[in-house]
């Protein structure tokens, strides 16, 4: 019966990949989806696909944390084995994050390189067999973008402190210049001063939060269009092979292509915030 | 609408707060020990950097030392095989003129021996002659005889004095 869900899942991306509507895009069979085939209507499976997408971000999590937790807990100055590799990363990732944060990135390499790292698996996982990019689904990248969004705030408000903040987001706000105006014209000009401040404060954190969330739709977009091309070639594979009874495997060909988009995605998501926690830091001011 | 459009609060709070539990884990399992020792590394590396230096000066420095020893002892052997060639030859000279003055010393004294062994034989032949004279005289004048028998005499003497040179020439020519 499991083959019998497989198949029939085979054939769907095969039928939605030949003849797309619009009200179905076409997507690549995972693991989840194969058991909501196989136990149509069972409430853990049909929780299960409500959460596919934080059930795959979980596993890459805890695929990175065993990986940290094997060759990253007790680190031998000799390294050995998956040592090495972990730690070319991590050099990797801090050299980056100083060139572009400067001296002081050091404190935000764990946040910047788990990003990545984060993110780049999860573009890859799609790859895989019966997995799917968590990326993909815009909740999940969103999700980041907020996470970003609070962490470059919180480094604002470390480096400036809250009234500084609050000053700055409300474009820093003087009432010198009224000191000098009659009362009544005083209490004219401070609500509408005070009202101008809120808006500004509002614009300016909208202008923020934008930020992250445009880092955020490019990724969620770009990894989609990645599993949809993916989905389409291996329908068109299924399809072309239904003659010769033997699915051809067309999308081999752009799997290098998936393989640096997937890592360029992760990159830029994480360079771009690394610009922004530099643009946060005092010296990232006179830029 | 399309799935990927679908905004679901609770899966976007739920991935925010995943991924930040996944920060503060792998913060603590694997950056902060992986660039602890990544610093502790490069610190070593450097500090046994400096020490490669520092020794690699201490031995251009010992190097420049010796050398400078090795120029200086190469200019005492130079100096000393120069003097000791002087005093060879100043000694040679020396023993030369020692050789010399040595040498005509024993000239001189050899000259002063034949003189004196030339007059002593001249001494000795005066007086041979003398006493051969005599001898002859003494013969003359006990015969007392007339010119022919004196010239006879002398005759004699004279073939007497000639017999035993002959002789010794004879020997000579035999031998």
């Amino acid at each position: 019966m499991a083959v019998d869900a497989i198949e029939h899942a085979a054939h769907h991306v095969a039928h939605v990949a030949v003849a797309p509507t619009h009200s179905e895009i076409p997507e690549l069979p995972n693991v989840i989806t194969v058991l909501s085939e196989y136990f149509h209507g069972n409430p853990l499976v049909g929780w299960l696909h409500r959460w596919e997408n934080l059930v795959f971000s979980l596993l890459v999590a805890a695929g990175l944390c065993v990986v940290a937790w094997r060759y990253g807990r007790k680190p031998s100055v000799i390294p050995r084995g998956g040592q090495n590799v972990l730690e070319v990363l991590v050099e990797s990732i801090d050299a980056f994050v100083q060139r572009v944060i400067g001296p002081a990135g050091r404190e935000h390499t764990p946040f910047i390189g788990t990003l990545f790292l984060y993110i780049w698996m999860s573009n890859l996982s799609g790859l895989l067999p019966g997995c799917k990019s968590s990326t993909a689904n815009l909740n999940t990248t969103v999700g980041l973008a907020l996470v970003v969004f609070c962490y470059v705030q919180w480094v604002r408000v470390k480096t400036l402190g809250v009234i500084k903040y609050l000053d700055h987001m409300a474009g820093s706000p003087r009432f010198d210049d009224i000191a000098e105006l009659s009362l009544p014209l005083k209490l004219l000009i401070i609500p509408i001063k005070g009202f101008v401040m809120i808006v500004l404060f509002l614009l300016e954190l909208v202008g923020e939060f934008v930020k992250p969330i445009s880092l955020s739709l490019r990724l969620g977009f770009n990894v989609f269009a990645e599993d949809v091309l993916l989905a389409v070639l291996v329908g068109l594979g299924i399809a072309a092979g239904v003659m010769i009874h033997l699915p051809l495997p067309i999308q081999l060909f752009v799997v290098p292509l998936v393989l640096i988009f997937s890592t360029v995605q992760a990159l830029v998501f994480s360079l771009l915030s690394s610009v922004y926690i530099a643009l946060m830091l005092p010296q990232g001011e006179h830029h | 609408m399309p799935p990927i459009l679908q905004l679901d609060l609770q899966q976007i709070l739920s991935q925010a707060i995943s991924f930040i539990l996944l920060v503060i884990i792998l913060r603590k399992v694997a950056w902060r020990p992986l660039l602890a020792m990544l610093d502790q590394r490069r610190a070593r590396i450097e500090d046994e950097l400096r020490q490669i230096a520092q020794s690699k000066s201490e031995l251009a420095q010992l190097q420049n030392d010796y050398a400078k020893r090795l120029a200086k002892i190469e200019d005492e052997a130079r100096t000393k095989i120069q003097q000791a060639m002087l005093e060879g030859k100043r000694l040679a000279i020396e023993l030369q003129e020692q050789a010399r003055a040595q040498g005509y010393e024993i000239m001189t004294k050899a000259k002063d021996t034949v003189e004196l062994e030339l007059a002593k034989a001249k001494v000795t032949l005066r007086d041979q002659v003398a006493a051969m004279t005599m001898d002859a005289v003494e013969r003359m004048l006990r015969r007392k005889l007339d010119a022919t028998a004196d010239r006879q005499l002398v005759d004699d003497v004279l073939k007497e004095l000639e017999e035993p040179r002959a002789r010794t020439s004879d020997a000579r020519s035999d031998r």
